[in-house]
């Protein structure tokens, strides 16, 4: 039996604590500043940027608490939460993903009229959430994560309230949430009713000890797998991940596509590799079928998309997809495959959307590709930066997503799962069809020659921040594509701990 | 003067004195070639690089007693010429007409 | 000599970052120097290994510079300068940067000592490559890039997988000569990989296919590289392959059968393409010292004559507008020293004396004489074919014929230059054969000019000739399509499309009427039911004030509802108990 110190170690939970506050912080502020009650009337919103900024600030701020962190692997609470390099290095995914997120969209809500607190304050909530499913080291630990993050996100799908498919979005996240959370609760149930811990080194030491082949274990280790499944995104439990996708105001889907997908993927692969180990054979198959399943229908539904948000929709199910390759692979270069991919996608798929919200313009509206029609000639830079994230998407060297692909796909190699990696290899050669129809209108399509220069020219808006974001997440796919060596050091260093 | 060459070249009127001039460039060449064939003059294989020609190979860079049979027969590339040329017209013409040829706008 | 090695390749990519903010002249002398910095580059380089970096437990090498790579760099580089000569006059900055990354990456994959670095920029290559093609900005440019790329990247996928499967079987990513002997799986996906890129039939038709459609300029450069780095590749792993003796002569024959009858003149060129890389792999082929000498060679020879002949044609196509033989004609008054170029390519690549096909291709032809003699009679028929179709067909339709009507203007300044650099160089090559000969990797023992090789050639030709002014009648080029092994994947593709797009479509339309039947009927039957007891019972006004809620959130709940939530969830379950069932019965 292990020894269990019943510590209280606020040092470990301080990026949580200071991300917390400064949630609540951003709500009173809104509450308590004069000019807030304009913007609830839906018009044009015209409070300042102070609370996106207060908001970013509190986020580099955790940033900063989680580098400061003395390294090592640390149990606190009771065995309930767990500080090592592989929940720092996700939470500095988190961290990422959602500052990224904040400066995106400091200008959208004012031009949606959603500069609210609470807009903020949810998405900061869901940052807790995501950072205690990644350091969580009982499953009801991450289950309270979890469900932190999904109810926060329930919200914010359907922020834009007077869009119709906004709320739709966040209905049918909602109810289809409240069915995958269910599975997920059955299967700690059946887990905790197998084992008689929801400990997660507990859950391993016992089926260590006992004969694994107790079918309620199977079956609560499968509704994990069906839980977890839905977080992720992955076919069969995808479907809602579209509709969602394109209803929600698009920073949020950027947010959801890019933090909560890696949040799960931390818990899901904590659960299987640090409590279910002994398991691995029985739920590799389960595994592998799946990751087929959500590369392949992912990228031919995509291909078929005119909706760029849809169409990033079904992309992220299949890029999902490359990470359950990755998960399959459950070798040391696996999980730092998960991890340096869910780095280098945050940074391009947030910078996508980024590029997105810009050419949608107010109430989203141009969110086709053939409005992306002619990009080049009128903003070359934009076009750029929408061309290096595609690119990067796509798996294109010398790019982010190209190294990520690499060591996905050496890692299943090296596992032996070269059927695996030669479907997956497939899926992203499909991908690039799409990818780069978006990068052919924007540089190879006239414009209509009957608009003047004046009335092309006033489309997109670029806010100080959205630069900045676009600027960080740029160089992220750049640095992680050209420079990778320090990152992949730093994922595998991750695993090690574990 | 470019000009003028390829303006003399490209009149119609000129075109039966071009004409001459090949039938009689083809007749030379032959001739050429049947002279070879008498005197088979063997050239002195220039070797770069210092190199002895220590394998008998002959003008060719080849052993000599695989020499090919036709190039022992005289004019044997002026017909393997005319008549790998007409062959050529014929057979890739027609199966272009019965098979490939397709109307421009066939993968439209 | 020093240890200093600047890789051309990165002065190629980094030079591509300066171009869009560089204007007018100095951004002219920027891209006229980088390449002629290039060239001196390679010229005073030592042989050696240089740049090895250590990535990923990986050794990788970004330098190998041998003979072999050298004689290729020479000309890559060579040829890089006449390429960007003849595009100066660009306006759009896209393109010259696409050409740069394409060029730089072309010598990376020269240079590259490893399969990691090969691919790389194997890779980019592909990927910068296609926007000279899109850069046409047509619409059948756009697909016919997307073809183009999406074969590439299979392409890229095979040799992913052969490199892989290799370097499991030998435990190294070193690249270097395969023995023939003990071949593997690994060693055929690697084959095909590169023999993709050199458009080895029948896994050709992307070039035929790509490269007229691209850009005027864009089929200058595309036509030198990616078949020439993929030659490169294939001396270096699998000279001495026999499969590769014998595919060559077939694409060579291949190649001119469709140039014979093609329309396009860029079409016709690219298709000779083909045919004239089919020398070249059967030089790789047959492995001897002068049969490599002689792929390699005419690979030096060919990449200027065919970048010539391009630029005639596409100084046609840039002034006309025009590049379809049966629109073409008389052009000899408009364009007389284009006219000339173009010849003087076309001898070339017939292999004329005093030119540079004479000592290039003719090297490979003798090689396979003493190797088999049925590969040598093909040649000589590829031979016949190359004068045929684009020594004679191509300039006398575009030129003589009859008047199309055309008026065109001469090519501009900077075109002419580069043609005329070109075309010096065929000749040059031509009468100073030694020049090359010094730069292969094995030492020469050939000698070009004589009097028995003289009257072969000439005879084969000028026969040719005769055949070609007998039949002229019969070669009228005609405005048509020909089929191609390209058929499989452009209908191919339609089909994949079509099944992505109706199974999905038959799908949610299966699911909206189950749900119409169903649910909605039922639904409208219970609330008409509950309709009229509350319409009897409650007050109107209250109803009214009701009905406008419900109302609203029927609009929400009609979108949220459209019958698919409830599916969404059927799914999961289904999913959910698809994999316990799994589970319980296994």
């Amino acid at each position: 039996m292990e020894i269990i110190i019943p510590t209280i170690n606020l040092a470990s939970i301080y990026p949580e604590i200071v991300v917390t506050i400064f949630a609540i912080i951003v709500l009173l502020l809104h509450a308590f500043t004069p000019h807030h009650s304009t913007s609830y009337k839906g018009g044009a919103g015209k409070g300042g940027d102070h609370l996106g900024y207060i908001s970013f600030i509190g986020v580099a701020y955790a940033t900063f608490l989680v580098f400061t962190q003395e390294g090592g692997t640390e149990y606190s609470f009771n065995g309930l939460w767990i500080l090592d390099n592989y929940s720092r290095f996700f939470r500095l995914i988190f961290l990422l993903g959602t500052g990224l997120t904040i400066l995106i969209s400091v200008k959208y809500v004012k031009d949606e009229g959603i500069n609210h607190g609470e807009y903020y304050s949810l998405i900061l909530f869901a940052t807790v959430g995501m950072m205690i499913m990644g350091g969580g080291a009982d499953l009801i630990t991450i289950f309270l994560g979890l469900e932190l993050m999904s109810i926060s996100l329930y919200v914010l799908a359907g922020y834009t309230r007077n869009r119709l498919t906004s709320n739709e979005s966040s209905l049918k996240y909602f109810l289809l949430g409240s069915f995958a959370t269910g599975f997920l609760l059955y299967g700690i149930a059946l887990l905790y009713g197998a084992t008689g811990t929801t400990n997660l080194k507990g859950i391993s030491g016992f089926i260590a000890e006992a004969n694994f082949g107790n079918p309620i274990l199977i079956m609560g280790m499968v509704l994990l797998v069906v839980g977890f499944g839905f977080k992720i995104a992955s076919v069969p439990f995808h479907m809602w991940t579209p509709d969602v996708y394109e209803g929600a105001p698009s920073p949020i889907t950027a947010f959801m596509s890019a933090g909560p997908k890696a949040a799960a993927f931390a818990a899901f692969a904590r659960v299987f590799f640090e409590g279910l180990p002994s398991l691995q054979g029985v739920w590799v198959d389960l595994i592998w079928v799946l990751a087929v399943l959500t590369m392949t229908v992912g990228n031919v539904i995509a291909l078929v998309q005119n909706n760029v948000k849809r169409m990033l929709a079904y992309s992220s199910i299949a890029h999902a997809g490359y990470v359950l390759v990755a998960f399959v692979s459950a070798n040391e270069l696996g999980i730092g495959g998960i991890l340096y991919y869910m780095l280098a996608y945050t940074f391009m798929n947030i910078g996508a959307f980024g590029i997105i919200i810009v050419v949608g313009g107010k109430g989203e509206k141009k969110v086709n590709v053939d409005d992306y029609t002619g990009l080049a000639y009128r903003h070359p830079v934009a076009a750029a930066t929408m061309s290096l994230f595609l690119f990067s998407l796509a798996g294109i060297p010398p790019t982010a997503g190209f190294m990520g692909k690499f060591y996905i796909f050496s890692a299943a190699i090296k596992s032996g799962y070269i059927g695996l990696a030669i479907i997956g290899v497939i899926n992203s050669v499909v991908s690039v069809y799409y990818y780069l129809r978006i990068t052919v209108a924007m540089y190879m399509k006239e414009p209509e020659p009957a608009l003047s220069d004046a009335e092309l020219r006033p489309n997109l808006v670029f806010s100080t921040a959205m630069i900045i974001a676009m600027i960080i997440a740029a160089y992220g796919v750049l640095r992680m594509g050209i420079l990778p060596s320090d990152y992949i050091a730093l994922a595998q260093q991750s695993y090690l701990s574990f | 003067m470019i000009k003028k060459a390829v303006d003399y070249i490209g009149n119609p009127e000129n075109s039966g004195k071009l004409r001459r001039f090949f039938y009689i460039t083809l007749i030379v060449i032959v001739l050429l070639d049947i002279g070879e064939h008498l005197f088979h003059t063997e050239h002195p294989v220039d070797l770069p690089q210092g190199e002895h020609a220590s394998a008998n190979l002959s003008h060719k860079g080849h052993a000599a007693d695989e020499e090919f049979i036709g190039e022992e027969i005289w004019g044997f590339w002026s017909v393997y010429g005319f008549i790998g040329c007409i062959i050529m017209i014929i057979v890739c013409k027609g199966v272009g007409h019965a098979w490939l040829m397709k109307k421009e706008n066939y993968y439209d | 000599m020093t240890n200093l090695w600047i890789n051309p390749a990165f002065l190629f990519i980094l030079g591509s970052f300066l171009i869009p903010i560089l204007k007018g002249r100095v951004k002219h002398t920027f891209l006229l120097l980088v390449p002629a910095v290039a060239f001196l580059d390679v010229v005073l380089m030592s042989q050696g290994t240089y740049g090895a970096v250590q990535f990923l437990g990986m050794d990788l090498i970004f330098g190998k510079v041998d003979r072999l790579s050298l004689v290729f760099a020479h000309v890559f580089t060579l040829m890089a300068f006449i390429g960007v000569l003849y595009s100066l006059h660009v306006k759009d900055d896209g393109q010259h940067v696409a050409a740069y990354l394409y060029m730089g990456s072309s010598l990376g994959a020269i240079f590259a000592g490893d399969y990691v670095t090969l691919f790389l920029f194997w890779e980019i290559m592909a990927f910068s490559s296609v926007f000279l093609i899109w850069y046409r900005r047509t619409q059948k440019a756009v697909n016919a890039g997307f073809r183009y790329l999406l074969v590439h990247i299979v392409g890229g996928l095979f040799l992913f997988a052969g490199i892989l499967l290799r370097h499991g079987e030998v435990g190294s990513f070193a690249f270097g000569a395969i023995s023939p002997e003990g071949v593997t799986l690994a060693t055929y996906l690697i084959m095909i990989g590169f023999c993709l890129n050199a458009a080895v039939p029948p896994i050709h038709a992307w070039l035929p296919d790509a490269y007229p459609e691209a850009t005027v300029t864009g089929t200058i450069f595309l036509s030198v590289f990616t078949t020439k780095v993929a030659l490169y590749a294939l001396i270096r792993a699998f000279a001495g392959f026999e499969i590769l003796a014998i595919i060559g002569p077939i694409m060579a024959v291949y190649g001119v059968c469709y140039a014979v009858i093609e329309n396009d003149a860029r079409r016709i060129l690219a298709y000779h393409m083909v045919s004239q890389l089919g020398y070249m792999v059967c030089g790789v082929g047959m492995g001897t010292e002068m049969a490599i000498n002689g792929a390699i060679a005419h690979a030096y020879a060919y990449i200027i004559y065919k970048g010539l002949l391009f630029m005639g044609t596409g100084a046609v196509l840039e002034m006309t507008g025009k590049s379809k033989l049966n629109e073409l004609g008389g052009l000899y008054k408009y364009m007389p020293i284009t006219l000339l170029f173009t010849v003087t390519g076309g001898i070339s690549i017939s292999g004329f004396p005093l030119t540079s096909g004479f000592i290039g291709k003719s090297m490979t032809v003798e090689a396979a004489e003493s190797y088999k003699i049925f590969i040598f009679l093909m040649l000589m028929i590829a031979s016949i074919g190359t004068f045929l179709s684009v020594g004679l067909k191509l300039p006398y339709y575009i030129w003589f014929n009859k008047d199309s009507g055309i008026k065109p203007k001469e090519a501009p300044l900077n075109m002419k230059l580069a043609m005329g650099i070109a075309a010096f160089i065929c000749y040059f090559l031509g009468v100073y054969p030694k020049f090359l000969f010094d730069m292969l990797p094995y030492p020469v023992h050939w000698e070009p000019y004589t009097i028995s090789h003289f009257a072969e050639v000439m005879q084969l030709l000028l026969f040719t000739g005769l055949g070609f002014l007998l039949l002229l009648k019969k070669l009228t080029p005609e405005p048509t399509l020909n089929l191609d092994v390209d058929w499989f994947y452009r209908k191919g593709s339609k089909v994949f499309m079509w099944v992505a797009n109706k199974p999905i479509a038959i799908y949610e339309e299966y699911l909206g009427e189950i749900y119409n039947k169903w649910f909605t009927n039922f639904t409208l039957r219970f609330s008409n039911f509950l309709w009229r007891i509350f319409d009897v019972k409650i007050i109107d006004g209250i109803v009214n004030d009701i009905a406008g809620f419900w109302k609203d959130l029927g609009g929400v709940a009609r979108l949220s509802q459209t019958g698919l939530v409830r599916n969404y969830a059927f799914f999961m379950l289904l999913g959910g108990i698809l994999f316990i069932t799994y589970y319980l019965f296994k």
